[in-house]
């Protein structure tokens, strides 16, 4: 069961943070692909707000189980 | 509008070959010719396999003069989708990073199990890279065109193997399902589409892209040919769940499912929907399923690629390396996240179906998008139709659930899909339903124009 609702509010990546973000990663990637890679990650921050707005306790469902 | 003839089915093509009215070899050298005549671009095939096909067919000619039966897809020609193994040769999956990967040792289980039925493989097929699109536009391989209008996308991920379908080249394709990858291109070519229940068909020596979501499926013409494939591909396991009798009650979903449907899809859907009785149900939470099925394909799909993307992410095409790049920085915390979502929801939503035995939303929100400009509006804003034609599928990944996409029956300037769902294993009576609607009038393939 959903048992608390949280802000999902997180800072917003720019590109000095993904070149440092991938850095720490150990990816070597051009700059040309900064501009994209930024795009993309605020898309998946979009998307990880709307998760974490519905937390669930994570001891109420498994993230292990794949099958339908 | 002059049109094709109507493509023969593969059970029609199959019991003529047994017959011996027309043999295996004709059959695999009609549909080269027809790849041919086409090209890469408009047949769905990025590669044929002659000679390869031509000795299978020969021995399935020899069976037949022999007084053998080859099996219930006798001579049947086929193709799949470049992410099936196909022994000797590489499988690409669509991608310029995978130009020289070591050649396939064996068919995929799938393959191999339709050629034991009979069936023939005659290619491969054309495929956003790696899976990760929805319009079939690959900077390697080409673009595939859509039959019904050549400026407009086929859709995707596996657009060339709707093309394939839907142009009849061949009755039947081989196809992947991550997040809509079969049920975007059928609904936006007018083919017929299954998307299994997570885990029903067998994917050894399929290319990986997203494990917790990646089934096999099927497109085809046909129904009936449809249902043979999942049969022959379940090599007889029982089925998970005592079928439904009596009449079907079938459900609109409604919310997320109706936000950003185009002025084109909405008046068919609805009338279609009123014919059904205009029952309409909600799918609580449709949105942050779509939410975590994009994080855990952005977080899977970047690990399995994490080689490649060190050792040159330039090799990817552009839309691909941002995304998985993207992918690459996302804490495991949101991953996890995502998969206890999946297992809530998955659980809750059995409930749904003792409201309903049939639920039905759009394949995608209207005609397929031009190839000079792929975007589609969604909440008021021109958007990439690479990463968000598949709005009303990717929550039935995320819940596993299986789906049969149809076209809807009407004179439209450009296919219609409709795409239906059922609880888990459930699939016989998706194909119950899906003939009810057919019978109806309802639902119909459409030929293009010729």
């Amino acid at each position: 069961m959903p048992v608390a609702e949280t802000s999902g509010k997180a800072a917003r990546p720019s590109e000095d943070s993904v070149r440092a973000r991938m850095a720490e990663a150990g990816i070597t990637a051009p700059e040309e692909c900064v501009s994209g890679v930024l795009s993309n990650l605020i898309v998946l921050q979009d998307h990880v707000a709307t998760l974490r707005a519905f937390a669930l306790d994570p001891r109420s469902a498994s993230a292990m189980r794949f099958e339908a | 509008m002059p049109t094709m003839s109507t493509p023969s089915s593969a059970i029609a093509m199959a019991a003529k070959v047994r017959s011996g009215e027309v043999t295996a070899v004709t059959l695999a050298t009609l549909a080269f010719e027809q790849a041919e005549q086409l090209g890469t671009d408009r047949s769905g095939f990025t590669r044929l396999l002659r000679r390869r096909a031509l000795a299978r067919a020969a021995a399935v000619d020899k069976l037949v003069e022999a007084g053998l039966d080859p099996g219930p897809l006798a001579g049947v020609p086929f193709g799949a989708a470049d992410l099936f193994d196909v022994a000797g040769e590489i499988t690409t999956a669509g991608s310029r990073t995978r130009r020289n990967a070591a050649f396939a040792s064996r068919d995929a289980r799938a393959i191999a199990l339709l050629e034991a039925a009979g069936a023939v493989l005659v290619g491969t097929q054309n495929m956003d890279e790696f899976g990760y699109g929805f319009v079939t536009m690959n900077a390697e391989y080409g673009t595939t065109r859509n039959p019904h209008d050549v400026s407009r996308v086929a859709g995707g991920a596996a657009g060339g193997s709707a093309v394939a379908v839907a142009t009849g080249v061949v009755p039947l394709s081989l196809a992947f399902d991550t997040n809509g990858s079969l049920r975007v291109p059928a609904g936006l070519t007018g083919v017929i589409g299954l998307k299994p229940t997570y885990g029903d068909l067998p994917r050894d020596g399929m290319y990986p892209f997203v494990e917790s979501l990646d089934v096999v499926g099927v497109l085809g013409r046909d129904l009936d040919d449809v249902a043979l494939v999942r049969t022959i591909l379940r090599e007889g396991a029982p089925e998970r769940q005592e079928p439904l009798r009596g009449e079907i009650s079938f459900g609109r979903l409604m919310s997320w499912f109706d936000d950003n449907i185009s002025e084109e899809m909405r008046g068919p859907l609805d009338a279609f929907w009123s014919r059904l009785g205009r029952i309409s149900f909600e799918l609580p939470h449709s949105e942050i399923a779509r939410a975590a099925a994009s994080v855990i394909i952005a977080a899977e799909g970047a690990s399995l690629h994490r080689p490649a993307l060190e050792a040159d992410p330039m090799q990817f095409e552009p839309p691909v390396r941002d995304r998985m790049l993207a992918g690459l920085l996302l804490p495991s915390d949101d991953y996890l996240a995502a998969q206890r979502f999946r297992s809530w929801i998955q659980a809750r939503l059995r409930r749904q179906f003792e409201l309903a035995d049939v639920l039905f939303t759009p394949a995608a929100p209207g005609f397929a998008p031009t190839i000079a400009d792929p975007v589609m509006t969604f909440e008021g804003q021109s958007i990439p139709a690479r990463s968000h034609l598949g709005i009303y599928t990717q929550p039935i990944s995320l819940m596993g659930l299986p789906a049969l996409v149809l076209p809807l029956a009407g004179d439209f300037a450009m296919p219609l899909g409709v795409q239906l769902i059922s609880a888990a294993g459930h699939e016989p009576l998706l194909f119950r339903a899906a003939r009810q609607l057919i019978d109806k009038g309802l639902c119909a393939v459409p030929n293009p124009p010729a």
